[in-house]
């Protein structure tokens, strides 16, 4: 079932109805069942991999759980010295460590199989000149859940959470299952953490009408970047980006800029419906998205743009790794040769590397995505490394806390992110030829030559995509909170015209079946 | 004590250690000046920490840095 589409209409009145006459106590169970319905519409195998999923991340936590009970219960009864306390402990701790790396090992492992087989069948051929056309390795390809790395990334973030004692298992498994599986994030994120959402899934939620206008708000919100910007300008900026070869000079540039506005226009109004029908059910979900366009660095950027995603490779890659034995070794080794001080930056560019190699294939399996991936981390540690040099010069030159300073900080980061994404949808050596071709190539002229007419969009659509991205930049400066705190302090009559102006504007601007796929949303593939 | 400050001014030499309370949440410890920080923590008191305890509460002033040495000095 798809975020856009009439069954989703349908399937959402039932379940509000049903929810807010239940009594609150099963309202978390109906919102399981309908999850489970929500997924099971697109194949009923589908759900065996959540359910493996949920099934053995649960059982863990909970063996995780009961370990550090008895562990507890023992210190309390037999009151240990400090000797023995610490040997029991390291046991208890090796044996809750083989189960993470159990759960580890089982549900990275289906996600490596299901998503990365062929890959990894194609790059292993390729190393052995083995070759072979199109179809050689298909026999690689399985059937792909939908939403399965966000899903598995959430589970496994729940088990190394348990692991490191941050909160207690749950017990009830079908509540888990829950949290693994609740229908508006399961596809496209955000990638929650147990702590944040057991209050919000659990607690019995009574029928206020203002979460139902704020969540239609926020949906019709989504749906418009979806249907009014999205749809309508992928398909123009896909004719440039997939023939390099027609559309060189200044197309380069018009189409890092499409590609980006497309990326944000997809994702983050995706995201907007997918809160706002979590809102429906009064339910919190934690944002993606923070203004990213107003950041003034690519690493600012970063931490504004798809926020869990960004949270949990820190979380559960950065700091592991960068602390890991392994780095410390590696920093060891390197002090020998360039000083200690240097030598201690050695944890934080393996772990940026990893980091950004795993955000790379997390995106998909291809080339392409790992390296937009270390491309990013390069340019991240380039950055950190200039920093000193940067504090220096603000000192001596003052001009950096200008207002013209700022606004030249947020079109260098943009024009940063967008080139960046090059490298996805580029072939490697292209992005730079491309990157030459826009810099010693282009004038305004080429505009008028003819290419621009068959990127299919009539001065109509032209107006109507300028339309919508003033109101995207003006809406994308203000904090989502702040626009709903706008929204609930407008009268009872006004708020029902600002959320119909939204869906008539929807409506009559939104691009429909125009040979393109607007159900699909490119973050679902991930 | 100081030689933490130390390490911190190191760092940035900018930077009010003294009085600023919200070092993670302000932005002023980036990822990588924190991941840099635990490494010469590390090395100077000869502590470990879990990844896990690299969190804004134990980082967000240079008091909660200290209480938080102190913490792992003592075996917690």
């Amino acid at each position: 079932m798809h975020l856009v589409s009439y069954e989703f209409g349908a399937f959402l009145v039932i379940l509000v109805a049903l929810y807010y006459v239940l009594p609150g106590r099963f309202q978390w169970a109906v919102l399981l069942a309908f999850s489970y319905l929500f997924y099971i519409r697109g194949g009923v195998i589908y759900l065996l991999y959540p359910l493996i999923t949920t099934a053995s991340t649960w059982f863990l936590a909970r063996a995780m759980g009961d370990r550090t009970l008895r562990f507890r219960a023992w210190v309390k009864e037999k009151k240990p010295g400090r000797e023995e306390k610490t040997a029991c402990n390291r046991r208890v701790k090796a044996g809750q460590r083989r189960l993470l790396v159990l759960g580890l090992v089982l549900n990275f492992g289906i996600l490596a199989v299901l998503k990365y087989f062929r890959f990894f069948l194609e790059t292993i051929g390729a190393l052995a000149g083995l070759g072979g056309g199109e179809g050689v390795w298909a026999w690689g390809d399985w059937i792909l859940p939908l939403g399965i790395s966000y899903y598995t990334f959430q589970s496994m973030g729940y088990l190394i959470d348990v692991y490191y004692c941050k909160y207690e298992p749950e017990k009830n498994p079908a509540r888990f299952a829950l949290f693994v599986s609740f229908f508006p994030q399961m596809v496209a994120g955000p990638i929650s953490r147990f702590d944040q959402m057991r209050e919000e899934l659990y607690k019995p939620h009574r029928f206020q009408m203002e979460n139902i206008i704020l969540g239609a708000r926020r949906m019709l919100w989504g749906y418009f970047k979806k249907l009014v910007v999205a749809d309508r300008l992928g398909p123009a900026v896909a004719v440039i980006i997939r023939s390099p070869e027609t559309y060189d000079g200044i197309y380069v540039l018009l189409g890092m800029i499409g590609y980006a506005i497309w990326m944000y226009a997809d994702f983050a109004g995706g995201m907007d419906i997918v809160l706002g029908t979590a809102k429906l059910f009064g339910v919190l979900l934690p944002e993606n998205f923070d203004r990213p366009f107003a950041s003034k660095s690519l690493g600012e950027f970063w931490r504004r743009w798809h926020m869990t995603l960004m949270l949990w490779l820190r979380e559960y890659i950065f700091f592991p790794v960068s602390t890991s034995r392994l780095a410390k070794r590696m920093s060891k080794l390197a002090s020998k040769v360039m000083g200690k001080k240097a030598a201690g930056k050695v944890p934080v560019y393996i772990a940026t590397l990893t980091v950004w190699f795993v955000a790379g294939i997390w995106h998909g399996a291809s080339w392409n995505f790992i390296a937009w991936g270390l491309a990013n981390g390069v340019v991240l540690l380039v950055s950190q490394e200039m920093a000193g040099g940067y504090r220096r010069f603000h000192a001596i030159f003052p001009f950096g806390k200008t207002r013209a300073y700022e606004i030249f900080q947020v079109i260098r980061t943009f024009l940063m992110f967008a080139f960046l994404e090059m490298f996805e949808y580029y072939p490697f050596a292209t992005v730079f030829a491309m990157g030459k071709s826009l810099l010693t190539s282009w004038s305004a002229g080429q505009l008028f030559d003819g290419r621009a007419e068959a990127l299919g969009l009539s001065p109509a659509d032209l107006g109507v995509l300028a339309l919508g991205v003033a109101l995207m930049v003006r809406s994308g400066f203000r904090k989502a909170e702040e626009a709903e705190e706008g929204t609930k302090r407008r009268s009872f009559f006004a708020r029902y015209i600002e959320v119909f102006g939204l869906f008539v504007l929807v409506v009559v601007t939104g691009v429909y079946g125009r040979g393109y796929d607007a159900s699909q949303f490119i973050y679902n593939q991930f | 004590m100081e030689e933490l400050m130390e390490i911190l001014e190191d760092m940035n030499p900018e930077v009010d250690y003294e009085t600023s309370q919200n070092l993670v949440d302000d932005g002023i410890l980036t990822s990588f000046e924190l991941v840099v920080l635990v490494t010469q923590i590390s090395d100077a008191f000869g502590v470990t920490i879990p990844p896990a305890w690299i969190v804004p509460e134990n980082f967000n002033s240079a008091a909660a840095i200290m209480a938080m040495i102190t913490r792992l000095e003592e075996g917690e």
